[in-house]
C-alpha cells in the first residue's frame, strides 16, 4: 500500500502540504507562528473560550457535502486536518471589504479589547452561511463556544441580528461570496479528494530534545487499522482530540504517537438498524443531533444542546466521549439509559465485538477497551412511539459547563419497564439497575406509591457515592440525584 | 448622538490587531518561562536548575539573585520579583527559564527541581485576624456616635458578609516582550495598564535608570485592574533575560498559569450590624471590614479605602463607623478589579437593606428611598457633601420605568403559585425574587497625587495630528473618546487625527489607567494641549486674515523675494489677544472668521502657513484634580471630585430544585452626564454589569485545602456566556446635559456599572426569602446554585452532613 509522509488540507483557499514537526502541534500554534494568522487567538487552549475559532470543512471525508463549521483550533493537532478546508479570520474580509459580520461588529461596538472578536466573526459567520433564521436565538446558540469579557455580550448580539439584516438585504450577493465559494474551487476539492484516498505514514526518528520515536498513522481501512494498532498496542487513537488537545496542552500528556480514525470512511456513518441507530467513531456530536432530528428523536437530540460549546460538537465524536469514559460526561447517561452497545475492533485478534454499554464502564477512566482495542461503532435504540425520554444536567454555569450530576431516564408508555442513568454520582457514568426493578409497574398500578418512590430513593442514596469536588459537595450531589430524578419521574405522561 | 466605533475596531474584527504574542518573533528571541511555587508556604532552600539546563534549546535559568534590585510594590515595596529564602503562596515565582523554543521551554520548566521546607500557611481572613496577621494599620472613617445611637435605636439588625474574589480573566494572559537597544537601554512591550509603574519596576530590578527603560503599551486584551500592578514583574522577567543575554525575549502566559499566580479581587469578611428606626430610616451604622490581602500589599490598602468609603453608598447614615483592616494571608497577592473595594462596602449596605425591609415587613425599595441622599441629608460619613445629587431622581424614574410596584405584586402572585404546589408534592416550578439597588461611585483615585495626567498633542504641517497621553487603550475606548476631545477642540475630521500608543518616552510620570479615571486625566491634558496649539493657530488665522494671499508665507517662503523680506510675523506668545472661540470657528477642517464668515481656511493650510511662520504646531498639557482634601489618618474630607450614579432593578428565577439561578430582566440608569460617545458608555455599562453578574453568581474560585487555586481555567472558573445575559436587558442614561463638573461635561463610566450587579445577588436573596418563608438569607458571594439550595433547603443539607440547619 502506497503511504505519504504528509497531511494536506487548504487554508484560506491556497493548498498546503505539511509534514514533520508541525504535525504534532497544534493547528492555532501553526497559523500564528508558521503561518504568521495572528488573528486567530489563543486564550485558554481546552477549546472553552472560542478565541480560537475557524472554520473547517471536510472534503472527501465521508459522504457528507463540504461543509464549513467552526471548530476550536487550539484543541486539533495539524495531523488531523488532513483531508479539510480551512478559513481563518483572514480568509473573511479585509479593512476595505469586509463580510456582514465584521462590518456590523465594528458598528454596533460588538468589539471592545478584540481578542475575543476574530472568534465570535468566524463563529457568527458561520451562523450566516447556513442561510437560516437569524434571530436572537440563533445568534446567542452560535456564540455559545466563545466567551467575552469586555461587553456583556448585548452589542455582539445586535451585531449578529444586524449581520444578519445585512446578508438578507442582498441575499444573492452574500451567496456569492461565502467561504464555501471562495474557498473551495474544484481544483482543490480534487486535490484533497484524491490525496485522502491514501494513508498517511508519518514517522519521525529524530527529535530535538532527545525523547525517541514520534509518529501519526491514518490507515484508510479497519484492516490498516488492526494492523498498525496490533503494532502499536499503546499508540493513542486521535478522534477530534477535543480532550486530548487539552492534556497535551496542559503539558499533562504527549502525543507523540498517534493513530488517527479520519480516512477511515465507513466510520463516519450513521445507519439505521433493527437494534438502533448505528454511528460510527467518525461522526461528530453535530451530526448525531442531525441524525437524531431526521430520526424524530427530539428528546435525544435535545440532550446534546447542553453539551460542551458548538465549536466542539462541530468536531467531538460521540465515540470519544465514551471511550474518555469520564463520570461526568455528558452522553453516557443518555446512551445507558436507551440501553446502547458498542462495537469494538480487538485488535490483537481481528475480531469485532459488541459490548452493551453498562457492561463497557468498569471503573473510574477504566472501560472494557484493552490496549490496541478501537471503539467503531456506538449502537443508540432509539425510543418507540410512546415511550419517554428525558435527560436533566445540573451545572454551575448553563451552557458549556462540565455537569455536577447528570440524569437521563427511559421508560415505556405504561412504565412496566425503566431505564435510569447518573452522571457525577460515581466513579463512573452510573446505570441505577437497583432502582429500575423497584420503579418497574405492575400490571395495574397507573403511578408509583409513595412508599414506592421513597423506598427506590433510599436504595438510590444507598448505591451512588458521589464525592465533593469544585462543582459540588457530595450532599448537593445526593439532593441534585434524587431533586432531577424526582422531576423527571413526575413529568412522565400518564398514559 | 453620533457613536463613532472603536478607534481599533476595524482592525478587531479583521483579526489585524496587533497585541504582544503577535509581534514578529525577532532574530534570535529567546522564550521565556518562569516556575512558580505548588506550596502556599515554606522555606526556599535549594533551586537545582542542573537538569533544565541539560535541555537541548534551554539557554539559562536566572533566580531571585539576578536582580540588581529585588523588591517591589506598589504602595510598600514589600514583594520580590522572584522568591527568595522564603516562598508565601501558591503560584509564587521562583526562577526563569530562557530558552530557544516552546518546547525546549516547557520540558526546561518540568526539569527545574524546587527543595523547600514547608510551613504552615494560613489561608483564610479569620485565621490570619486570630493570628493577627494584618498588612498596614486599621483604619476608621467614622462620623456621630454610632455606638451610642446604635443602644437607643428602635430596631436593630446585624450579619456577617463573605465575599469572595473574582479572577479577572482577562482575554489576553499577562505578557511581554523586552528588546535589548544598541545604546544600552531597552524597550520593552507590555500588557499593561501602568507603563510608567512598569518602566519603575524594570529599571530598579535592573539597577537601570527610568531614562534607559521604554516601555510602550499598543493596547491590551483586557486589563480590568489586573494588569495595575501585576504586570510590572512580568516585564520584569522579560526584562532581566534580555538584558543578560542581550538577546529580546518574550514572557506570554497561559490562561492556568495566569489564574494561579496571579492577585485577585480581594476576598472580604464583613460584620456589620444597622440600627434603625419603624419607618426603616438607618440611625447607626457600625462595620468592621476585613479583607484577605493575600502575601503581599500590592494594592489591597487602597482597596480597602475605596471599600470603606463606599460603606455608605447611595444613603445617608446619620452615625456611623467603619473600620478596615487588611490581613495578610498565603494566598496570591490580591488586587485592583474593577471597583476596587467599592463592591464590597456597597454589598453590605444593600444587603442590610434588605434586612431591614424584612424585618419590617416593608418593601425594600421603601427603605432604600427613605434613605437616599437628598436635600440636606445629603453628607457623607468621611465629611463630604454630595453635590448635583442626581440618586432620588434615578430611583424615582427606574421604579416607574421599570414597573417596579406591578411586578413586585406579580411576583408575590407567582411564587404563591409554586409554593402552594410545593406542598402537593412537585417540586417544580422556579421561584422568583425582585430588587433594585443603586451605586454612588466616588471619581478619583484616593492616593491624592495620581490624580494627575500629561499628554502629548502634535500637528503636522499637512494638518494631521497626533496625540500621546498616559492612557493605556484596553477597549475601553480611552484613545477614541481622547481623540474625540481633541477633534473637537481643532475641528477636525476623524481621519485627520491618531492616539499613538503609550509610552513613556513621550508621557512620563503617569498615573495608572485605573479608577476610572483614563478619559478624565488623560483627555483633560490632551484638550489642555490641543487649546493652546488653536490657541496659537489663531493668532496665524489672523495674521492670514489680515494679509493678501499672494503674500502668505507659502507663497513667498524660501523664494528670497521682496515680499518675503515684508512679513512680519508677530511673536505668537506676547500677542495672543486673539480669542480663538470668539474670533474663529474651527470645524469641518476649516476655520473660520466669525466678523467675517465668507473668510475660511482650510485646518492644513493654516498649519502649513504657522510652520512656515516658525509657530510651534505640537505641545504639551498637564491636569491635575483640584480641591481633593482626603486625610487617610482622620478619614475625614473631599475623597472625590465627583459621583456616577446609578440605580438598577434585577429580576431572576431560582430553581428550588437545583439553585440554579437565572437573570430574568435588568432594567439600569445611569446618569454619565454628556457622554462623548455614548455607544462606547453603553459598552462600559452592559460589560460591568455582566462582568458582576459573574461574581456575584457563578464565577467561583475553588482552592484546595492547601491553598491552591483549582478552577484556573474556564472549564472551572465560570463567567458569564452569551445565555446568562439578562433576558430583558434595558439600559438607559438619564439625560443630563448640564453637567459641568469634568471635562466636557462627561462622567467617568469604567467601574460604577458594576456595582449594579449586587441587584441580582439582592434578587437571589429576595427569591430564597419568598420561597422559604424564613429571614432574608444569608448567601456567600457568589451565590452558587449549591449555596443558593443551601440557603433555600438547610435541613435536607443538614440531614446529609449533620450539624444543625
Amino acid at each position: 500500500m502506497k503511504t505519504r509522509d504528509w497531511v494536506t488540507f487548504t487554508l484560506n483557499g491556497v493548498v498546503k502540504e505539511v509534514r514533520g514537526e508541525w504535525i504534532f502541534k497544534t493547528l492555532s500554534d501553526y497559523l500564528r507562528y508558521e503561518r504568521r494568522l495572528t488573528g486567530t487567538k489563543v486564550v485558554c487552549a481546552e477549546g472553552d473560550c472560542g478565541a480560537c475559532t475557524v472554520l473547517r470543512s471536510p472534503v472527501g471525508l465521508g459522504s457528507a457535502k463540504p461543509r464549513f463549521e467552526a471548530i476550536n483550533s487550539c484543541i486539533a493537532l495539524v495531523g488531523q486536518m488532513d483531508g479539510s478546508a480551512l478559513v481563518t479570520i483572514e480568509g473573511l474580509g479585509t479593512l476595505d471589504r469586509m463580510n456582514p459580520v465584521q462590518e456590523s461588529m465594528m458598528k454596533s461596538h460588538g468589539s471592545q479589547c478584540g481578542y475575543c472578536t476574530p472568534g465570535f466573526v468566524v463563529a457568527m459567520t458561520w451562523m450566516l452561511e447556513k442561510g437560516k433564521l437569524v434571530d436572537e436565538r440563533a445568534v446567542k446558540n452560535h456564540t455559545t463556544g466563545n466567551l467575552c469579557r469586555c461587553t456583556g455580550y448585548q452589542p455582539i448580539v445586535e451585531a449578529g441580528l444586524q449581520a444578519g439584516k445585512l446578508r438578507d438585504q442582498d441575499p444573492k450577493a452574500f451567496e456569492s461570496q461565502t467561504t464555501l465559494k471562495r474557498y473551495l474551487p474544484g481544483t482543490q476539492k480534487k486535490e484533497l479528494e484524491k490525496a485522502v484516498k491514501k494513508p498517511v505514514q508519518i514517522v519521525l526518528k529524530e527529535d530535538p530534545l532527545g525523547l525517541g520515536l514520534r509518529y501519526f498513522y491514518a490507515p484508510t481501512t479497519l484492516k490498516e487499522l488492526a494492523w498498525v494498532r496490533k503494532k502499536y498496542p499503546n499508540s493513542t487513537i486521535l478522534g477530534a482530540s477535543t480532550d486530548l488537545g487539552v492534556v497535551f496542552n496542559k503539558g499533562k500528556r504527549d502525543l507523540r504517537h498517534l493513530v488517527s480514525l479520519h480516512l477511515i470512511q465507513e466510520l463516519y456513518a450513521v445507519k439505521k438498524t433493527p437494534k438502533g441507530l448505528a454511528v460510527g467513531a467518525r461522526v461528530t456530536l453535530s451530526d448525531l443531533r442531525r441524525a437524531f432530528e431526521k430520526e424524530g428523536a427530539n428528546a435525544l437530540a435535545q440532550s446534546l444542546d447542553l453539551f460542551a460549546s458548538p465549536q466542539i460538537k462541530n468536531s467531538a465524536t460521540l465515540s470519544g466521549n465514551i471511550a474518555n469514559a469520564s463520570p461526568i460526561g455528558d452522553t453516557p447517561p443518555v446512551l445507558l439509559a436507551m440501553g446502547a452497545d458498542v462495537l469494538v475492533l480487538r485488535s490483537k485478534t481481528g475480531k469485532q465485538e459488541w459490548i452493551p454499554l453498562d457492561r463497557f464502564f468498569l471503573g473510574y477512566r477504566k472501560t472494557a477497551l484493552k490496549p490496541g482495542d478501537v471503539l467503531l461503532k456506538t449502537r443508540i435504540p432509539l425510543p418507540k412511539k410512546g415511550e419517554y425520554f428525558q435527560f436533566f444536567k445540573n451545572s454551575q454555569r448553563k451552557d458549556l459547563d462540565i455537569s455536577c450530576v447528570s440524569c437521563a431516564v427511559w421508560s415505556k408508555a405504561d412504565r412496566s419497564a425503566v431505564r435510569i442513568a447518573f452522571g457525577g454520582v460515581a466513579a463512573t457514568p452510573y446505570r441505577a439497575k437497583a432502582i429500575e426493578k423497584e420503579l418497574a409497574l405492575k400490571k395495574g398500578q397507573k403511578t408509583w406509591s409513595l412508599p414506592q418512590l421513597q423506598s427506590a430513593m433510599k436504595t438510590l442514596q444507598d448505591q451512588i457515592q458521589p464525592v465533593t469536588d469544585l462543582r459540588g459537595s457530595t450532599a448537593y450531589r445526593r439532593i441534585l440525584a434524587e431533586g432531577i430524578l424526582r422531576k423527571i419521574l413526575n413529568e412522565i405522561p400518564t398514559s | 448622538m453620533k457613536s463613532p466605533h472603536l478607534d481599533s475596531a476595524p482592525t478587531h474584527v479583521t483579526g489585524l490587531s496587533e497585541y504582544i504574542d503577535d509581534r514578529p518573533f525577532l532574530a534570535g528571541e529567546l522564550h521565556v518561562g518562569i516556575v512558580f511555587s505548588e506550596v502556599a508556604h515554606a522555606r526556599l532552600l535549594a533551586v537545582d536548575s542542573s537538569e533544565a539546563l541539560k535541555v537541548p534549546g534551554v539557554v539559562a535559568v536566572y533566580t531571585a539573585n539576578d536582580f540588581d534590585h529585588l523588591m517591589w510594590g506598589t504602595i510598600f515595596q514589600d514583594q520580590p520579583l522572584l522568591a527568595k529564602d522564603e516562598i508565601q503562596y501558591v503560584g509564587e515565582a521562583i526562577c526563569l527559564v530562557a530558552a530557544e523554543n516552546k518546547e525546549a521551554l516547557a520540558l526546561g520548566r518540568k526539569k527545574i527541581r524546587i527543595k523547600t521546607e514547608v510551613l504552615p500557611p494560613v489561608l483564610s481572613i479569620r485565621e490570619a485576624r486570630d493570628r493577627k496577621m494584618f498588612i498596614g494599620s486599621t483604619r476608621t472613617i467614622a462620623r456621630g456616635d454610632a455606638e451610642g445611637a446604635m443602644k437607643w435605636a428602635r430596631h436593630r439588625i446585624s450579619g456577617t458578609l463573605e465575599i469572595q474574589g473574582a479572577d479577572h480573566f482577562y482575554l489576553e494572559s499577562h505578557a511581554a516582550q523586552a528588546i535589548p537597544l544598541d545604546n544600552g537601554a531597552i524597550e520593552v512591550h507590555s500588557s499593561a495598564q501602568h507603563p510608567t509603574e512598569v518602566q519603575h519596576v524594570v529599571a530598579h530590578g535592573l539597577g537601570m535608570q527610568s531614562k534607559d527603560v521604554i516601555c510602550i503599551v499598543k493596547r491590551m486584551g483586557g486589563g480590568f485592574g489586573g494588569k495595575e500592578s501585576q504586570s510590572a514583574p512580568i516585564a520584569a522577567y522579560a526584562a532581566l533575560v534580555a538584558r543578560r543575554l542581550n538577546r529580546p525575549a518574550r514572557v506570554i502566559l497561559n490562561k492556568d498559569d495566569d489564574m494561579i499566580m496571579t492577585g485577585k479581587r480581594n476576598p472580604f469578611l464583613i460584620d456589620y450590624e444597622v440600627g434603625f428606626d419603624d419607618q426603616g430610616m438607618i440611625q447607626a451604622l457600625n462595620v468592621q471590614h476585613f479583607s484577605d490581602g493575600g502575601a503581599y500589599a500590592d494594592l489591597s490598602t487602597s482597596i480597602m479605602e475605596r471599600a470603606m468609603l463606599h460603606s455608605d453608598n447611595a444613603y445617608f447614615i446619620p452615625n456611623a463607623k467603619i473600620q478596615g483592616t487588611v490581613c495578610k494571608t498565603h494566598m496570591h497577592p490580591h488586587t485592583a478589579f474593577r471597583g476596587f473595594g467599592g463592591p464590597k462596602g456597597v454589598a453590605m449596605i444593600e444587603r442590610a437593606m434588605e434586612q431591614i425591609a424584612d424585618y419590617l415587613k416593608i418593601d425594600a425599595y421603601d427603605v432604600r428611598r427613605r434613605n437616599c441622599y437628598e436635600g440636606d441629608r445629603n453628607v457623607t460619613p468621611y465629611g463630604q457633601t454630595v453635590e448635583n445629587n442626581v440618586l432620588p431622581e434615578l430611583f424615582d424614574r427606574l421604579e416607574k420605568s421599570s414597573r417596579y410596584r406591578e411586578r413586585r405584586q406579580e411576583i408575590q402572585a407567582h411564587n404563591q403559585k409554586v409554593l402552594s404546589g410545593r406542598f402537593k408534592g412537585q417540586d417544580s416550578g422556579l421561584l422568583r425574587g425582585m430588587s433594585m439597588t443603586a451605586v454612588k461611585f466616588g471619581i478619583s483615585f484616593t492616593t491624592r497625587f495620581l490624580n494627575q495626567g500629561n499628554a502629548l498633542v502634535i500637528v503636522y504641517r499637512d494638518g494631521s495630528c497626533a496625540i500621546s497621553t498616559g492612557a493605556t487603550e484596553m477597549g475601553q475606548g480611552v484613545n477614541t473618546r481622547i481623540r474625540m476631545l481633541v477633534q473637537e477642540i481643532l475641528g477636525l475630521p476623524e481621519n485627520q487625527v491618531r492616539v499613538m500608543p503609550t509610552a513613556t518616552d513621550k508621557n512620563a510620570n503617569t498615573s495608572p489607567t485605573a479608577a476610572s479615571s483614563g478619559t478624565d486625566l488623560n483627555g483633560s491634558a490632551a484638550v489642555i494641549a490641543a487649546k493652546k496649539i488653536r490657541e496659537r493657530l489663531a493668532v496665524v488665522a489672523r495674521f492670514c486674515e489680515n494679509l493678501p494671499r499672494d503674500r502668505w508665507a507659502s507663497k513667498t517662503a524660501g523664494l528670497g523675494t521682496e515680499k518675503e523680506a515684508q512679513i512680519q510675523f508677530p511673536e505668537p506668545h506676547s500677542d495672543a489677544k486673539v480669542d480663538e472661540n470668539r474670533d474663529y470657528i474651527f470645524k469641518d477642517g476649516k476655520v473660520t472668521s466669525r466678523k467675517n464668515p465668507s473668510w475660511s481656511i482650510s485646518f492644513s493650510e493654516l498649519t502649513n502657513e504657522a510652520y512656515l511662520n516658525r509657530v510651534s504646531l505640537s505641545d504639551y498639557g498637564h491636569y491635575r484634580i483640584e480641591g481633593l482634601d482626603f486625610n487617610k489618618l482622620t478619614g475625614q474630607g473631599r475623597a472625590f471630585m465627583y459621583y456616577t450614579n446609578g440605580t438598577c432593578v434585577t429580576e431572576v428565577s431560582v430553581d428550588p430544585l437545583t439553585g440554579e439561578v437565572k437573570v430574568l430582566r435588568t432594567d439600569l440608569l445611569m446618569d454619565l452626564g454628556r457622554p462623548i460617545n455614548e455607544g462606547l458608555d453603553l459598552g462600559q455599562v452592559t460589560g460591568a454589569y455582566i462582568q458582576g453578574l459573574g461574581w456575584v453568581t457563578t464565577e467561583n474560585l475553588f482552592y484546595s485545602k492547601d491553598g491552591k487555586l483549582l478552577s484556573h481555567s474556564p472549564s472551572t472558573y465560570k463567567i458569564p456566556s452569551v445565555q446568562d445575559i439578562p433576558r430583558i436587558f434595558n439600559v438607559e442614561l438619564l439625560p443630563n446635559l448640564g453637567n459641568t463638573t469634568n471635562v466636557r461635561g462627561t462622567k467617568a463610566v469604567g467601574e460604577p456599572p458594576l456595582l449594579l450587579c449586587l441587584s441580582a445577588w439582592t434578587a437571589i436573596g429576595d427569591a430564597v426569602r419568598q420561597g422559604n418563608g424564613k429571614p432574608y438569607p444569608n448567601i456567600k458571594i457568589p451565590a452558587t446554585s449549591e449555596r443558593v439550595l443551601r440557603a433555600l433547603k438547610p435541613e435536607e443539607f443538614a440531614a446529609w452532613e449533620g450539624g444543625n440547619a
